[in-house]
Formats: C-alpha cells, sequence, structure tokens
C-alpha cells in the first residue's frame, strides 16, 4: 500500500509539474513576444521612445520571473536573454535600426526556442 | 564554492530518500533494474552538483522518475509471477543433479573457468561434490553440495538442540533499550546486578550489552569507563 501511495504521489507531482512548468513559460514567453513584437514595430517607424518603454517591459517582467525560469531552466540560456536585452538596450539608446531590429529578431528567437525546446514532442524528446 | 556544497547536500538528501523509499532490496541490488536504477541515480546525482548552470531540478526530477519506475517494477514483480520473469528473469541451474548443463552455461556466456571460480569462491574446490549450482538473477551462484559432502546439521545426530532466537541489545552505546528490555521480560533490578557482576555501575558505561535466547548476557563496557564505586545507582 505504501508502495503504491508513493508511485500515485510521485506520478501527480510529475505530471503536475510538468503541465504547471509547461503552461507556466508558454505564458511568459508568447506575453514576452508580443511585446518584442511591439518593439519592432516602433523601431521600424523609428518611435525610440516608444520602443525603450516597451522594453523596459520585458526587462521588468523578465526580472520578476527570473527566479523560477532559473529553477526550470539552463542558466546557460537565461545568461544569454540577459545579455540579448542588455545589448538591445545600449542598440536601442544609439538609435541604431538595423542592429536593433536584428538583435530584437534574436531575442525574440530565443524566447521561441525556450517554448519549443518545452514541447513535448519526439523531436524534443529524441 | 559554498553554491556546490549545498546542491550537493540537497542532491545526497534527494539520493538518500529514494533509497530509503526504494527499500533495501535497491542497496542489496537484489535485481538487474535495482542495479540500473543505483547506477543511474549516482550519475544523475552528480552533474547537477558539480555543474551549477544546470538547474537544480534537471537532477532531482529524473531522479524521481527513476524512483517511481523502479517501485513499479518491483510492484509488478510482486503482484504477478509472469511480470518477475519478465522483468527480473528466471535463475539458470547450471549443475544438475552433478551434471553441468553446457546449454545454459552457452546461454549465460558463462564458461567453465567462471563456473569453478564461484565454486571456490562457495568453498567447494571439487566439482564432483555438487549437485546443484545455480546462477541467480543477481548474478551470485547458490551452490548446494551433495549430501554426503554438505556440513552435518544437529538432524543428522538425531539431536534437538535448544531453540535458539535472535540476541537482543539491551544497551547500545551507554543508551538503555526499554522496549527491548521489556521484550526479555527482564527488569532493571536484573539489568543492574548483571552489570554489576562485570564491576559496571552505569549504564551510561557500556558500550554494548546484548542478551541471548538462553538468557546470558554479553557486555563490553566502554574503554573510557569510569568505575566510581560510590555511584551505584544504574539508570
Amino acid at each position: 500500500m505504501r508502495t503504491l501511495l508513493t508511485i500515485v504521489v510521485i506520478v501527480m507531482l510529475l505530471l503536475g509539474g510538468s503541465f504547471t512548468s509547461y503552461r507556466y513559460i508558454q505564458t511568459t514567453t508568447h506575453t514576452t513576444g508580443e511585446h518584442l513584437e511591439v518593439v519592432v514595430q516602433s523601431i521600424s517607424i523609428q518611435k525610440w521612445e516608444g520602443a525603450k518603454k516597451e522594453l523596459s517591459t520585458v526587462r521588468q517582467s523578465w526580472d520578476e520571473n527570473n527566479t523560477w525560469w532559473s529553477i526550470l531552466l539552463d542558466h546557460e540560456e537565461i545568461d544569454t536573454i540577459d545579455i540579448s536585452i542588455r545589448r538591445l538596450e545600449r542598440l536601442l539608446e544609439s538609435q541604431d535600426v538595423t542592429l536593433s531590429l536584428s538583435e530584437v529578431s534574436t531575442l525574440k528567437l530565443l524566447f521561441e526556442n525556450l517554448h519549443d525546446k518545452e514541447k513535448f514532442t519526439l523531436k524534443n524528446i529524441l | 564554492m559554498l553554491i556546490v556544497v549545498v546542491r550537493t547536500l540537497i542532491l545526497y538528501i534527494v539520493v538518500i530518500v529514494a533509497l530509503r523509499l526504494m527499500g533495501k532490496r535497491e542497496i542489496g541490488q537484489l535485481q538487474p533494474f535495482e542495479l540500473v536504477v543505483i547506477l543511474m541515480i549516482s550519475e544523475l546525482a552528480a552533474v547537477p552538483s558539480e555543474n551549477v548552470g544546470v538547474p537544480l531540478l534537471s537532477g532531482i526530477i529524473p531522479i524521481l522518475v527513476l524512483l517511481s519506475a523502479s517501485l513499479t517494477f518491483a510492484y509488478i514483480s510482486l503482484k504477478s509471477e509472469k511480470a518477475r520473469d519478465i522483468i527480473c528473469g528466471k535463475p539458470s541451474i547450471l549443475i544438475d543433479r552433478g551434471k553441468i548443463s553446457e546449454k545454459e552455461l552457452r546461454k549465460n556466456c558463462y564458461n567453465i573457468s567462471d563456473l569453478l571460480e564461484e565454486l571456490r569462491l562457495n568453498n567447494i574446490p571439487n566439482i564432483a561434490d555438487v549437485e546443484f549450482a545455480i546462477l541467480e538473477n543477481n548474478g551470485q551462484i547458490s551452490v548446494f553440495p551433495k549430501v554426503q559432502k554438505r556440513p552435518t546439521i544437529p538432524e543428522d545426530f538425531n539431536l534437538t538442540p535448544q531453540y535458539e532466537g535472535l540476541p537482543l541489545t539491551i544497551i547500545m552505546d551507554g543508551k538503555l533499550k526499554k522496549n527491548h528490555l521489556e521484550q526479555s521480560k527482564k527488569d532493571l533490578d536484573w539489568l543492574k546486578s548483571e552489570l554489576e557482576k562485570q564491576k559496571i555501575t552505569r549504564i551510561k558505561d557500556v558500550l554494548i550489552a546484548s542478551l541471548d535466547s538462553s538468557g546470558k548476557l554479553f557486555v563490553q563496557a566502554k574503554a573510557t569507563k569510569k568505575t566510581n564505586p560510590s555511584k551505584n545507582s544504574v539508570r
């Protein structure tokens, strides 16, 4: 009986935890992706203040969620995103359209990769 | 560095808890799937403890998965004999009624040298003395010697020795085990008198006191025992 109970508890924890963490990552990456899309549009029409404001929202959200991300994901990926955000902040200050757009694309891809890596697919299992 | 220390301790505790939940079988590695679990758990625990870039959960979750898988296999093999045969395999009889089974040796990739070595390790240097030799699922060989070659037992001489139960540890490392004392149907006064026979006045000074089923008390005092004749209480 104890064995069965232990198995059930662990399985429930694993399934529940997996589902919760996936939903959390999906939600945060989706939200961040939307903000970054706004940044792209702002940069395209050279609305630098708007772009900076939107990026600061991304930065704030990133700082708030950093703890949970560190628990769930590889720290190297988190560091890469951190570096990319800081680079984009500097590029927005220097008002370089080409490099800023390139950095935003990189940042968007990094977040999309995070989301894709956590999906329960055959590709990720293999 | 402190981070590595804390992570290692956390994973160490997780592994201990996992092994405790899996039970004594896991530590004894009775079955192949249990050996696999032990090996994998040790590897899984090592990676996050030395690499701080890897989240701790990356080590803990696979350990939990292995724990649940191992418990599941153990539970299934407990309930179903067929499943047990598939999961654990069946023991192989390498020597059957004194005759070596070449077929079983080949099937298990066991050569004659290995067989002779195992027999010697079982204190049987002469293969002619073996009635049965069984290769168990955990890789060990159980050897049953021929009747004329086995050690004699009291039954061979129609003797009925006295019953020998498990000895009870009454005092361990200076601490009295009250439940064992009650179980032995003895009291503290008896214990006091037995210790005084050995010139020991305090329970604290006893390293071990073990009572066998014939009522004999084995006592050993601690090396740093202080014999104080003025203090006659045994607490």
